[in-house]
C-alpha cells in the first residue's frame, strides 16, 4: 500500500481532482439545463402521449360503437336479404312450376294437334284412294241402262227444281 | 275474245240486229251468220287469206263476195263481210256471230242449252230435254249435245249461266267432300 500511493501518483489525484472539478464548473450549467430542457421535452412527449392515448381511447369507443351499430345493420341487412331470398326462392319455384304446367299443358297441345293433322292427312287418303276406286269400279261396270237412269235422274231433279 | 275484240263485235252485231229488226230478218240473219261462221272455223286457211295483206284488196273482196255468192247470204249480210275484209277486221267473224245470236235469242226469247253426257246424247233425249226446260223458264230452248267422258255418267245442263249438274262427277264429288268433312 506504501509502495502503491507513491509521490507521483499523489499528483497524478491531485490533478485529476482539479480537472474533475474544473469539468464541474464548465458543464454544471449546460449540462444542468440539457437535463431541464430533456425532462421538460419528456414531460410535454408524456403529456402528448396521453394525450393521443385518450384520442385513441375516444376513436376506439366511437369506432367500437360504430362497429356494434354496423354489427346491428348488418343483421338487420342480413335478415331482409334472407326473407327477400326466401320469397325470391318461393317466387322462382312458383314460376318454375307454372312454367313447367304450361309446358305440358303445349306438349299436349301440339301432340293432340299432330295427332289430328295425321288421322286427317290419313282420312283424306283413305277418301282419295276410295273416290278413285269407286270411279275406276263405275266406270268398268256402267252399262247403256245405268246411263238412262242417271240422265232421267238428272232430268227429273231439272223439272222439281226451281228455276 | 279480246275485250276491244268483244267491244267491236258487239258494236258490229247490234248494227246488223237493228237492219234485221227493220227488216224482220233476225232469225234468217242469225242462221246466215252462224254458217258463215262454221265455214270460217272449218276453213281458217281461208280466214287467213281474207286478212292477209300479202293479198291486194280487191282480190280479198272478190274472194269474199264469191263466199257470200255461193251461201246465198242476205245482200244486207253479204255488204257486212265485205266492208269487214275493207276494215281489216275480217278476224273475228266468229266473235261477231256469237253476239248476234245472244242479242237475237233475247229477242226472239231463245235459250240455248247445252246438253253433256259421257257420249253425245241422242236427239230424243235433247228434246225432252227442251220440252222440260221450256216450262220451266217459258223460253224457246235450243238443245245441243256434246261428250265428255270426264263426267263418267249422268248429265251436265247448260242454259246461259246456270248448270245443272247431274253427273257421276260430281257425285262423287260431293261425296268426298262430304266424307273430308264429317
Amino acid at each position: 500500500m506504501h509502495d502503491f500511493f507513491t509521490a507521483g501518483m499523489h499528483w497524478q489525484i491531485l490533478n485529476f481532482a482539479v480537472f474533475i472539478g474544473i469539468l464541474y464548473f464548465v458543464l454544471k450549467k449546460p449540462v444542468g439545463e440539457f437535463w431541464t430542457v430533456r425532462a421538460r421535452n419528456i414531460g410535454s412527449r408524456l403529456e402528448e402521449s396521453a394525450k393521443l392515448a385518450r384520442e385513441a381511447h375516444k376513436k376506439h369507443e366511437a369506432i367500437g360503437r360504430r362497429a356494434s351499430g354496423i354489427e346491428q345493420e348488418a343483421g338487420a341487412l342480413i335478415h331482409s336479404l334472407e326473407k327477400e331470398g326466401i320469397e325470391e326462392k318461393k317466387k322462382m319455384i312458383e314460376e318454375a312450376e307454372k312454367t313447367a304446367q304450361r309446358i305440358a299443358g303445349d306438349r299436349e297441345r301440339i301432340i293432340a294437334q299432330e295427332i289430328q293433322k295425321a288421322r286427317q292427312g290419313l282420312k283424306s287418303q283413305v277418301i282419295q284412294l276410295s273416290t278413285e276406286m269407286a270411279e275406276k269400279l263405275i266406270l268398268e261396270n256402267l252399262r247403256e241402262d245405268d246411263q238412262t237412269r242417271l240422265s232421267e235422274h238428272t232430268l227429273s231433279q231439272v223439272e222439281g227444281s226451281r228455276v | 275474245m279480246s275485250v276491244l275484240g268483244g267491244s267491236l263485235a258487239r258494236r258490229y252485231a247490234r248494227a246488223i240486229i237493228e237492219i234485221a229488226k227493220e227488216e224482220g230478218l233476225v232469225e234468217k240473219f242469225a242462221e246466215e251468220l252462224a254458217s258463215v261462221d262454221g265455214i270460217f272455223h272449218e276453213s281458217k286457211e281461208n280466214l287467213r287469206a281474207l286478212s292477209n295483206d300479202f293479198f291486194d284488196l280487191t282480190s280479198r273482196l272478190a274472194a269474199m263476195k264469191e263466199i257470200t255468192e255461193k251461201v246465198q247470204l242476205h245482200p244486207l249480210l253479204a255488204n257486212f263481210l265485205l266492208v269487214l275484209v275493207q276494215k281489216e277486221r275480217i278476224g273475228f267473224p266468229a266473235d261477231v256471230a256469237r253476239e248476234y245470236q245472244r242479242m237475237s235469242d233475247d229477242l226472239l226469247g231463245i235459250a240455248r242449252v247445252t246438253v253433256t253426257g259421257p257420249k253425245t246424247p241422242d236427239t230424243a233425249l235433247l228434246e225432252r230435254v227442251e220440252k222440260i226446260l221450256k216450262e220451266k223458264i217459258h223460253k224457246k230452248i235450243i238443245a245441243t249435245g256434246e261428250a265428255s267422258p270426264e263426267i263418267i255418267g249422268g248429265l251436265l245442263l247448260k242454259v246461259d249461266h246456270k248448270i245443272y249438274d247431274g253427273s257421276l262427277r260430281n257425285e262423287l264429288r260431293k261425296l268426298k267432300t262430304s266424307m273430308l268433312n264429317d
